[in-house]
């Protein structure tokens, strides 16, 4: 970084010495960048754009802000058609309460089941209206691996996997 | 989409944390912004096309860390009162001058809180990230003499706020 803008710009105390502003800036950019952080956060972006960009075609609500609704009693069918899941066939007993965290369904002639693994996150911390920036506290939300009806799939190669698109049509058709 | 998002990640992503990091000062909150930043960008480059991703990503760090920089001073009261008796203006070695730092970032921090702004934008692209006015200009999508204009403002208002009591 450079150093040479401040030191003919700012005032300089009556005393002479270095202005109050140019002594603040000095200690500011000073400042160590906090390594680990930078890297969790590079990840949280990668993973970000890795999930978004494979779960997003023909969706309206991104992977970073589901609909919240249904977040909580993912066993009871009524919740899972309130947030416009209509497949009644859906059994709920493949889904474990730690396994599902999400269910988002936005398109209006093909029901899409999105669904988050949560090895480190208990679902009755959901709140059904709960502000996203609450539910963020529970992170890691995004994961690299989405574990549906007991089958576990790659988030960076679901639309490479055969099983997953398999799965979608079942899920539709109501045959689960 | 044809869009490396890993590749504008790693590009990119180190800026955006240093920009949010530099900005508060507080790790977690950098993150968070680094969060917000990419998932902004992210719907927008799915809306149009982004042609330099460099300056876009900068100039939504700058204006997203001064938005949670003004959030945080929103519920935070006091916490400066005590700058006047550390802030001898002196060289002094040791935890004194550590504190004193310590307490200039902070202050500074919450007086940048107070600008306006274009104000608050264009003191940070210069001083913490060493733009040009004609960089900060592209940056902010506003012509250099409006930049120059807000930058001496800025450092009249942040000299002025920081030394305010203290003499």
């Amino acid at each position: 970084m450079k150093n040479g803008h401040e030191n003919n710009e700012f005032a300089a105390e009556p005393g002479g010495g270095e202005s109050r502003l140019s002594q603040a800036l000095s200690h500011l950019r000073a400042e160590p960048v906090p390594v680990d952080s930078l890297r969790r956060a590079l990840a949280r972006a990668e993973r970000l754009g890795a999930t978004d960009v494979k779960r997003d075609a023909g969706k309206s609500t991104s992977v970073r802000k589901p609909r919240l609704s249904g977040f909580d009693q993912l066993e009871d069918r009524r919740t899972l058609s309130a947030a416009g899941w209509d497949g009644a066939a859906f059994d709920p007993a493949e889904f474990q309460p730690t396994e599902v965290v999400a269910v988002v369904t936005t398109e209006p002639t093909r029901p899409v089941m999105s669904s988050y693994s949560t090895q480190h996150v208990d679902t009755r911390d959901f709140d059904r209206a709960a502000p996203w920036s609450q539910y963020r506290a529970t992170e890691p939300l995004l994961t690299s691996h989405v574990r549906v009806a007991g089958i576990e799939f790659d988030f960076d190669h679901l639309e490479e996997d055969p099983a997953w698109e398999e799965l979608l049509g079942t899920l539709v058709s109501g045959a689960v | 989409m044809s869009t490396d998002w890993n590749d504008i990640v790693r590009r990119h992503g180190p800026m955006v944390f240093g920009t949010a990091w530099r900005i508060l000062g507080h790790a977690a909150d950098a993150e968070d912004v680094v969060q917000q930043v990419f998932l902004e960008v992210f719907h927008l480059q799915k809306r149009q096309a982004v042609r330099h991703w460099g300056v876009l990503l900068r100039q939504i760090a700058t204006r997203r860390s001064l938005d949670e920089l003004r959030r945080r001073r929103a519920v935070t009261t006091g916490g400066e009162s005590h700058l006047v008796e550390l802030a001898t203006g002196e060289k002094t070695p040791g935890p004194d001058a550590v504190a004193i730092g310590r307490e200039l970032k902070q202050r500074l921090r919450d007086a940048i809180s107070r600008l306006p702004e274009r104000e608050a934008a264009v003191f940070c692209l210069r001083y913490f990230e060493d733009l040009s006015n004609t960089q900060i200009a592209q940056t902010l999508d506003v012509t250099p003499g409006a930049v120059a204009t807000a930058l001496h403002k800025a450092r009249a208002k942040l000299e002025t706020q920081l030394t305010e009591g203290t003499d």
